[in-house]
């Protein structure tokens, strides 16, 4: 628990034992071990640069064993200068350190944020414009009626196509979709536990077949979309802002999970990954009616 | 750097042409030897990175263009995905460093990545996308601090003004309850622990106090238990 008192007696060891803490999570913790044992110190403030000096090229490259042992004791003593040792790791670090902290990384998770990323940068700007595309020769053969008529025929089918496409249809009736759930006529604070009444009511079916989960996903999604597009008139421009940015990430999540759903994951846990996603959403829209006045 | 080499760092796996324009679409140079004039990622950095014939920058004056016509949109995104895939395990490592959970880490991450999405046309200077990145991520997760900050007595009782970066990821709980803990401690072991803390052997602290070798190991050992059993009560108590 307390890892900071495990440190290594040998100089050499202090040097690997450093090298791995730099990369791990646990370095923030021996940090503010460090900092308590030590607040009492009336040690001389000292920067990175002063600690590192002609070895942080060194460092970076080679990682610690570049390192004196005055030098490590000068870190320890100061040890914020550990945190900014590690960002400086992260940013410029040379093979030694990429390599590690590669070998470290879950890959896993950064595709399936990727994917969540090209949902979200598929913006609704670009769709009226693939929509538009597809329209155009209707509009430009509008002389020739035949031709005409044949393209404003294929224009319809091809929207009656994309209508049909869009299942569910944005559900009325329950979450942000109820009528009256983004009223106008409550304060903020008021306003947004609302929503995240609204929100719970995801909580209030169940979702326990694919299906079952899927449609709700989508019509959960599908009030996602009411709710960016709501003028929100009893918020501030910045809580309206954060209200509408925090949407479109909770939408590329949702979004994110009706492909993994399609894709075959597992029911249980993509149920569990819909309501941890939705406490979540709801926690984060309570939090804000706190700081909202 | 010989041509062998490279050769190597420029094509994976050492596979030769064919290979250009076929990677997330990007136009890469025709002739190899165009390559070292390309600006390099960081002149310090060794990795084969550096010899991407696209540099950040240049991939991100792409990104500049993803308003205008839906093949720039396309091209921006292609150059994205490339600057995605180049730095994004490396921002969630540190992301995992820096927050509570996995959870959280992932989702900071991805905001971070929308962030630049939208903002790089407006406010990349076209310098060190690296840096650039790391400070939406930081600035994001400064405000996750001050919102827990709001909401949370005990973090409200510890945490001290956020204006600086490196004090917010410290955790000022778990070093206001050591540091309560350590005061109870007598000066004699008080002072093994801050040199022991500070890199010192027990036989360096031996001669420095002048006190014998295995009473240093045996004081330092009891102190780091005192603490350990003060510590764990104290965050019962908390919690």
């Amino acid at each position: 628990m307390l890892t900071a008192f495990n440190l290594p007696e040998e100089t050499d060891e202090l040097q690997q034992w450093l090298d791995d803490l730099l990369i791990k999570p646990e370095l923030t913790s021996v940090v503010s071990q460090l900092s308590a044992v030590h607040a009492s110190n009336s040690i001389e403030e000292m920067s990175l640069e002063q600690i590192l000096q002609e070895q942080a090229d060194a460092v970076l490259q080679q990682g610690c064993r570049e390192l004196s042992s005055q030098q490590i004791q000068q870190l320890l003593t100061h040890p914020e200068r550990l945190l900014e040792l590690q960002e400086r790791l992260f940013l410029e670090g040379g093979t030694f350190w990429q390599e590690r902290i590669l070998a470290a990384s879950d890959d896993a998770e950064v595709k399936q944020s990727q994917q969540w990323l090209q949902n979200q940068m598929e913006t609704p700007q670009s769709a009226e414009e693939k929509v538009e595309v597809q329209q155009a020769p209707a509009y430009k053969t509008v002389s020739y009626r035949k031709i005409g008529l044949l393209g404003f025929v294929s224009a319809a089918l091809i929207l009656l196509a994309v209508f049909l496409n869009q299942e569910p249809a944005p559900a009325p009736g329950w979450g942000w979709n109820r009528p009256g759930a983004l009223t106008a006529d409550i304060p903020a604070p008021e306003y947004l536990n609302k929503l995240a009444d609204s929100a719970e009511e995801w909580f209030n079916k169940p979702t326990d077949t694919r299906a079952a989960l899927e449609t709700r996903l989508k019509q959960f999604r599908a009030g996602c979309e009411t709710l960016i597009n709501a003028p929100h008139p009893q918020l501030s421009a910045t809580d309206r802002a954060w209200l509408v940015e925090r949407c479109q990430v909770w939408a590329g999540k949702l979004d994110a999970q009706i492909v993994a759903l399609n894709q075959g994951a597992d029911l249980k846990t993509a149920d569990a990954e819909a309501d941890a996603l939705i406490r979540k959403l709801v926690d984060a829209l309570r939090n804000r009616a706190t700081t909202v006045s | 750097m010989g041509q062998g080499m490279l050769l190597d760092c420029l094509l994976p796996g050492g596979s030769l042409p064919g290979f250009q324009e076929s990677i997330c679409g990007i136009s890469w140079p025709e002739n190899l030897l165009e390559i070292r004039f390309y600006p390099l990622y960081r002149n310090e950095m060794s990795t084969c990175e550096n010899l991407d014939p696209q540099s950040d920058e240049m991939l991100a004056d792409l990104i500049k263009g993803q308003d205008e016509t839906l093949a720039q949109k396309q091209k921006a995104e292609n150059a994205f995905n490339v600057l995605y895939e180049r730095h994004a395990p490396i921002l969630l490592a540190f992301l995992k460093t820096r927050c509570h959970s996995n959870l959280q880490a992932v989702d900071i991450a991805q905001e971070t990545w929308l962030r630049a999405w939208q903002k790089i046309p407006e406010y990349f200077d076209g310098i060190h996308f690296r840096g650039w990145l790391f400070q939406i991520a930081k600035n994001l997760l400064l405000d996750e601090f001050r919102k827990k900050k709001m909401t949370s007595l005990s973090a409200e009782m510890y945490a001290p003004e956020l204006h600086d970066a490196t004090q917010a990821f410290i955790d000022q709980e778990e070093k206001q309850q050591l540091q309560d803990c350590m005061s109870q401690l007598d000066d004699m072991r008080q002072q093994i622990v801050r040199l022991r803390l500070s890199g010192q052997s027990h036989r360096e602290i031996s001669e420095t106090l002048q006190v014998d070798y295995t009473t240093v190991q045996t004081r330092f050992h009891r102190a780091k238990q005192f603490l350990e059993d003060c510590v764990q009560s104290a965050q019962k108590e908390t919690a």
